[in-house]
């Protein structure tokens, strides 16, 4: 069984882009446009990730899927951006990270999606799901992973968060 | 519930056990057979059934079918004649299987058949179309275009089948807005509907890259060069990133020499036709012309390409260099890839070009490509 991926885009190339990629890594795609009826299809689908592409979404829609944080609290969220955004989104109960990438990077974007499903696993929730995520990682995916890791150790070391 | 979108595994696929990695790779191996599947060209076309893909050009219409280990191609000129209506000429007409029909007290006879009329007239034929589009200039051009498509495509065995057409990019005109393609669009569907289809547009350059570019995983950039229009789109893992149109192709260069040597613009496609030789020393001032004409059309749409990819904000990061594939017959003379080649690689882009090659069928790809679409979202 491969993990369900929500993906919310307004653009219809990102989205399909994204949706694309996932797909190829092993993931099963829904890709959504509008976020009216969010919370019934993320509530309908249970996604083991949502992303949303926000580049093209208005602040008081980021915010609403800051709202939906109850909803998600067995997922991860993945935000991606051209640029960083200042408001900060608030999700208490969900596992978020960010991918400022420009010009959209959907290498990465897949690799932080899979790293977000992976620990998860680990902690018996999706651990079904393991086969999958691994074979949908490939070399690139690894390396990138690597150099996270060995950023984070080194900031670790040198006493930064 | 909110539907998802586009051709992506739908909310209903979500029950099914098969693996994401296994269905988009399928679907990505189905459309590489079909796209691997050798052309034959008909002389009349096929009751339709099964999906169908159709390239509606400015000078020709292509219909595509699949037909087990083959793909089965008919085509007709995108033209018309008109002739006066007498009893004695509709006779004729029947009796020699000419597609014809009436209004205005004229005989309109459509497809290969008007150009023979023209001939024997001395007189040029006229077009549905212009520069890729549907033209304003006929009265009837409407009825005229049914009536070619007709030839080509009758009503479907089972109401709904697929048809995969061909639209153009949205032009670029240096900063004019001109954007008549979903008018022409639109017209095309309302009448493939009408005859009990589902109708689906493409791109006509990304029908170049789901036809040619399988082995690539649909990735490429695909450039159509047709008669009225030079099409262009960037295709990531088959979803266009980048289309546009020029609205110049093989039409331009027969009117441009035929004002600069004085000959009729028929006469001179008939020469470029009969096979120009784009990398040899020009032997008259008709080839002389056809050479700096075709020059000239190569570089506006390398410059365009490069125009219009620096002032992008959509193209996503593509690490591996992408491969480029021409097709339509203007990109048929003998040296034209290497001219082309030439231009191209004197540009700056913001990604790498891997290869360049002239499509396999160059008249039929886009029809293929099309088919190859349709099959796809009939599956």
């Amino acid at each position: 069984m491969s993990s369900q991926a929500v993906i919310f885009s307004p653009d219809d190339m990102r989205g399909a882009l994204i949706s694309r990629m996932l797909e190829r890594k092993g993931l099963k795609v829904s890709l959504f446009k509008n976020i009216r009826n969010a919370s019934e299809a993320i509530a309908s689908l249970k996604p083991h990730i949502l992303i949303v592409d926000t580049e093209g979404y208005f602040p008081s829609e980021l915010g609403y899927f800051a709202s939906l944080s109850p909803l998600l609290a067995d997922s991860a969220v993945l935000f991606v951006a051209n640029s960083s955004i200042n408001d900060t989104i608030n999700m208490p109960h969900t596992k978020v990270d960010w991918c400022v990438s420009y010009p959209l990077d959907l290498q990465i974007i897949a690799t932080k999606a899979l790293e977000l499903l992976k620990p998860k696993e680990a902690q018996g929730d999706f651990k079904h799901l393991l086969p999958d995520i691994e074979k949908g990682l490939t070399e690139e995916d690894k390396v990138v992973i690597e150099d996270e890791d060995l950023e984070k150790d080194l900031m670790g070391f040198i006493g930064l968060k | 519930m909110a539907e998802p979108i586009g051709s992506m595994n739908s909310m209903e696929d979500s029950s099914s056990a098969r693996a994401a990695t296994s269905s988009i790779d399928d679907q990505m191996d189905a459309a590489l057979r079909i796209s691997e599947k050798i052309i034959e060209v008909q002389d009349k076309a096929d009751l339709a059934s099964g999906p169908i893909g159709l390239d509606v050009g400015t000078c020709n219409i292509v219909m595509a079918q699949n037909r087990g280990n083959s793909i089965s191609i008919s085509k007709q000129q995108n033209a018309f004649f008109a002739i006066p209506q007498s009893k004695f000429t509709r006779q004729i007409l029947q009796k020699n299987d000419i597609v014809f029909f009436e209004h205005n007290k004229l005989f309109y006879i459509v497809g290969d058949s008007a150009e023979n009329f023209a001939n024997m007239f001395n007189a040029n034929t006229m077009r549905p179309m212009e520069k890729g589009l549907l033209t304003f200039k006929e009265d009837e051009g409407v009825a005229i275009i049914q009536a070619i498509i007709k030839t080509l495509v009758q009503r479907p065995k089972r109401l709904g089948e697929i048809v995969c057409f061909s639209v153009p990019g949205e032009p670029v005109n240096d900063g004019q807005s001109v954007s008549t393609v979903s008018g022409h669009e639109t017209v095309i569907k309302m009448y493939l509907e009408s005859l009990g289809y589902l109708a689906l547009s493409i791109n006509e350059a990304l029908a170049i890259v789901m036809a040619e570019m399988g082995e690539e995983n649909f990735t490429g950039i695909g450039i159509s060069m047709g008669g009225g229009m030079c099409n262009v789109c960037l295709a990531y893992m088959s979803v266009p990133v980048l289309t546009f149109s020029i609205q110049k192709g093989g039409d331009a260069i027969d009117e441009s020499v035929s004002k600069e040597v004085g000959l009729p613009a028929t006469k001179v496609k008939g020469i470029k036709e009969a096979g120009i030789n784009l990398s040899a020393l020009p032997k008259n001032k008709v080839e002389l012309a056809l050479q700096m004409y075709y020059t000239d059309l190569i570089n506006t749409i390398v410059k365009t390409i490069e125009k219009v990819a620096a002032s992008s904000n959509r193209i996503p990061k593509i690490s591996d260099p992408l491969p480029v594939v021409i097709s339509g017959g203007t990109a048929s003379p003998k040296g034209f890839k290497e001219r082309f080649e030439v231009a191209l690689r004197g540009i700056r882009l913001p990604f790498e070009i891997a290869s360049i090659r002239i499509a396999r069928d160059p008249l039929y790809t886009t029809a293929k490509g099309a088919l190859v679409m349709a099959m796809s979202e009939s599956k």
